[in-house]
């Protein structure tokens, strides 16, 4: 009997995976998919994502330790409308059959996925329902709360769970090219990942924060004309009145018609973006940030910085540090969250069959 | 020297009539005064000025938290406000140069709306003097200065001493709770419960939305009646630490709240309260009948800030009733978190 190669198998997967993610590049309106971005916004997060994932980014997905699942839910919550696509197309890579959990506010993405995946022949699926069948693995990333909720719900299966964290920007240097960079990591996505800088935080003096400050606002508002900002969720607007008046009275506040930066002390630092708003802080030193961070250090994503040294940053409990214009640019593959995030969905069976 | 409009404004309060040109001109006097003795305010306001009442720039309840907003130094409040702080591990603090203005209005109001309420007074919430930082406990110190309280040493309402007191009533009695007290007293009532005097008076505050405990209200007013006996009446009061006025809502028989239960979710508002329903998005008015995020210019707060941006939504029916639909649902947290309705059911 011939038995199939399971390498070619797994060569015809990926091709298979990269003609979907293809198909899906060549969506004709992805700002009807992007859960309300601007069409120009859309069409740039969509290729950034798309452009990510690569043959040998694959590859080495299938290098993994272990047994992939046979059935795996990947839970998609709103925001970042693409963060589906890279574990379903690595879950797919590995020959799994995925069900996408799509949010109910916002299926479309998720809807549009499938059908590039299906068009090739993967078995991947699409549900809304809160009612999960039993599955061999979760991944799932969303709030504290409702990662708390699936794993109880999930207790028996493999689950690679992800809450809520956030991203800063350090720096000394206070160039007009810094503030592109971080505007652009800012606009992106319209500040709805985790990915997205809350804060710059400078080395420095008030004075030169103030400086930067205004960099970043110009900054911004080009961004804003090349980059308009899409719908803005109203439920935003009360917390973003509030940043700004605490930034009008214990600092500074400048404002665009669809951005903001607010240089207040780093105290007012607030661990949650919104839509770009973005923190400017002052600080003497790092030690000063590793006590500001100290309640929020397993909530850090990301830290763009122009520092030489990392080793401080890690220490506080960053699990990607990187330039300045690369935050919302992560390599396909990276750990999540200070793990590999497929790890924990693989099955390592206690092989004992040597000896008598 | 711009003058305080204090004067007029306690005039205007003890009138107790809608004129809502006076009372426009009043917010428009008193903002202009505020502003220049608030540092914190003027700040806020980044010198705009409205032309009307609607465009008084208002400032968000968070913003107690972190910001003093007085009109004199804060070291002379003679009266200070907390709220609990549970959210966030910070408490917004309302400070009052005094609470001459704050007695005034909660009086003047209650009065006007409850003109037939018993002088007899039993509270769940805690005395004013073991809880002064309370706005809830100062209110009810002034409705009720000889009430009862039944409240435990741990600030909790006392259930047992509560049903010893009303077992003994024999004339009508005004019981002050929060929803959660009330739930609480009516989770340790003895058996079959018993039955008030008739005209017996039921003050409810505390909400039962969004809150620390998602009561529903109308298993806790059936409740109520069932084990209070029907001869009482149910009344709602709104009120928040960051506000000097309260809202009160029409008392209820059990006959009237089974043919109109929503009449119990419509307050009616002072004449010194301008209440708007806006768009929590741009923060602009809504027409009346559009439900939407509640602001509120109030006149009796001299010496802080009149104009309060809340967390609540509600719907104004007119400028004299509004409908409290609860708390503002949560904004969506920004970072890989978002949303989870979806998460599964939660």
């Amino acid at each position: 009997m011939a038995t199939e190669n399971p390498h070619r198998t797994a060569g015809i997967r990926l091709d298979a995976v990269l003609r979907a993610l293809d198909r899906l590049l060549r969506h004709p309106d992805p700002a009807a998919i992007s859960d309300g971005l601007s069409p120009p916004m859309a069409r740039r997060c969509l290729s950034l994502a798309v452009g990510l994932i690569d043959r040998p980014g694959l590859e080495r997905v299938l290098d993994l330790p272990g047994i992939p699942p046979r059935d795996v839910v990947v839970v998609a919550a709103r925001g970042v409308f693409t963060a589906p696509l890279e574990w379903v197309a690595m879950l797919c890579a590995l020959g799994s059959r995925v069900l996408v959990k799509a949010p109910a506010a916002s299926p479309e993405f998720c809807a549009a996925m499938v059908d590039c995946f299906q068009a090739e022949g993967i078995p991947v699926s699409l549900t809304m329902s809160r009612q999960l069948p039993p599955v061999d693995a979760v991944l799932a990333m969303g709030s504290d709360s409702s990662m708390k909720a699936i794993a109880s719900q999930h207790h028996q299966a493999r689950l690679s769970l992800h809450g809520h964290r956030f991203s800063l920007v350090v720096i000394r240097e206070q160039t007009m090219a810094v503030a592109e960079a971080i505007a652009d990591d800012t606009t992106l996505y319209d500040g709805r990942g985790c990915y997205t800088p809350v804060a710059v935080v400078l080395l420095g003096s008030r004075r030169e924060a103030e400086a930067m400050a205004d960099k970043l606002a110009a900054a911004l508002n080009r961004a804003g004309r090349l980059w308009p900002l899409g719908r803005m969720d109203p439920l935003l607007g009360p917390e973003r009145r509030r940043r700004i008046g605490l930034a009008r009275v214990r600092g500074r506040a400048l404002l665009g018609r669809d951005w903001a930066v607010l240089s207040t002390p780093i105290r007012y630092m607030e661990p949650a973006a919104l839509p770009r708003v973005l923190g400017v802080h002052a600080i003497a030193g790092l030690e000063q940030l590793e006590d500001e961070l100290a309640p929020w250090a397993r909530q850090l994503a990301a830290c763009a910085t122009d520092l030489s040294d990392p080793a401080r940053l890690l220490e506080m409990g960053f699990e990607r540090i990187c330039r300045p214009g690369h935050l919302q640019r992560p390599p396909f593959g990276r750990n999540h969250g200070l793990r590999e995030p497929l790890r924990p969905l693989m099955g390592f069976p206690s092989l004992e069959l040597e000896g008598p | 020297m711009l003058a305080s409009p204090e004067k007029s404004i306690r005039k205007f309060i003890e009138t107790c009539e809608y004129d809502a040109q006076e009372m426009n001109d009043l917010a428009l006097r008193l903002f202009h005064w505020q502003v220049r003795h608030n540092p914190d305010y003027a700040a806020i306001t980044a010198g705009r000025r409205p032309g009307g009442i609607e465009e008084v720039p208002a400032v968000p309840t968070g913003l107690f938290r972190d910001l003093t907003l007085t009109c004199f130094p804060p070291e002379r409040a003679a009266q200070v406000f907390r709220t609990s702080g549970t959210t966030t591990g910070r408490p917004g603090i309302h400070r009052m140069l005094n609470s001459a203005i704050y007695d005034l209005s909660a009086t003047t109001w209650y009065r006007r709306c409850l003109p037939r309420a018993p002088g007899r007074h039993l509270s769940l919430i805690p005395s004013a003097s073991s809880s002064p930082g309370s706005s809830l406990s100062h209110m009810v110190a002034c409705l009720a200065p000889c009430a009862t309280h039944a409240v435990s040493s741990h600030g909790r309402p006392d259930a047992s001493l509560a049903w010893n007191y009303l077992r003994q009533v024999r004339e009508p009695v005004t019981i002050f709770a929060t929803a959660l007290g009330l739930h609480h007293l009516l989770s340790h009532s003895p058996a079959g419960g018993l039955v008030l005097p008739t005209g017996s008076l039921l003050m409810i505050t505390g909400g039962f939305k969004g809150r620390s405990l998602d009561l529903e209200p109308q298993e806790l007013i059936s409740r109520a009646f069932g084990l209070l006996g029907d001869g009482i009446r149910w009344v709602g009061e709104y009120g928040m630490t960051e506000l000097s006025s309260q809202l009160w809502s029409r008392p209820l028989t059990l006959q009237e709240y089974g043919e109109q239960p929503t009449e119990s979710e419509i307050y009616r508002i002072p004449p010194w309260l301008h209440v708007m329903a806006t768009d929590p998005g741009t923060g602009a008015p809504l027409p009346p009948g559009h439900e939407g995020q509640l602001r509120f210019i109030d006149l009796a707060n001299l010496h802080s800030v009149l104009a309060i941006e809340t967390s609540d939504l509600g719907t104004l029916l007119d400028q004299h009733r509004l409908h409290l639909r609860g708390r503002l649902p949560g904004a969506r947290c920004r970072g890989c978190s978002l949303d989870v309705e979806e998460a599964l059911g939660h």
